[in-house]
């Protein structure tokens, strides 16, 4: 058996969802429906986390901490490369959010900012099999 | 890379010989984990609903043709 697919969450998307928003709400239910699991790529955390009370509602939405997915440094190289080959220089967490999702074949990923993601994604691979949604 | 543990369970025998046959050799752990990890997230899709409420129907729908195919 494959391993489950993963929807993966940038900052935007696991702060919507921490929040209630009803289309974060939906996309997680139907993930869930599907069989997909929730990643949530390290350097999300660097971005949606204060270390202040309010973090609760952001843990409470991330079913386990290996729901949490380790940046390597093949990870970190291709964020690098697509950073650079997008001409996107301080898109550095979305690269990695991106890179990260890359290595989760036929993983869906929802952002906040459908634009420099996309511009991002389209230095992948041609044989990468992940997609890119917009949460809004 | 997550930590793992061992310990010991207790299943149906006959749930256990269902969930080799659909894991595959040497995968049952595997299986079983990521069985528990959407259990875990269909408690928070539920905690969330009693906090705000249903998801309204259009959204609902609205995702669902969004759905990559």
């Amino acid at each position: 058996m494959a391993r489950l697919k993963r929807l993966v969450l940038d900052s935007g998307a696991l702060s919507a969802l921490a929040a209630g928003d009803p289309r974060m709400r939906a996309w997680v239910a139907m993930a869930t429906k599907r069989q997909m699991l929730l990643g949530i790529p390290a350097p999300v955390l660097a971005e949606t986390l204060t270390g202040q009370p309010a973090d609760a509602a952001v843990h409470r939405v991330i079913p386990a901490p290996s729901s949490v997915i380790d940046t390597t440094r093949d990870i970190g190289r291709e964020a690098g490369r697509l950073r650079y080959r997008a001409k996107r220089p301080d898109a550095t967490i979305d690269a990695l959010v991106l890179a990260t999702a890359a290595t989760l074949p036929g993983s869906i990923l929802l952002t906040g900012d459908i634009a420099d993601m996309t511009a991002l994604a389209a230095e992948l691979a041609p044989t990468t099999t992940i997609e890119v949604r917009s949460i809004s | 890379m997550a930590i793992k543990e061992k310990f010991s369970v207790s299943l149906d025998r006959d749930v256990l010989a269902s969930i080799r046959k659909i894991a595959g050799a040497g995968r049952v752990s595997e299986w079983l984990n990521e069985a528990a990890l959407l259990r875990l997230q269909e408690g928070i899709v539920a905690e969330l609903e009693r906090e705000y409420g249903p998801v309204p129907p259009e959204i609902a729908a609205e995702i669902e043709t969004a759905w990559p195919a």
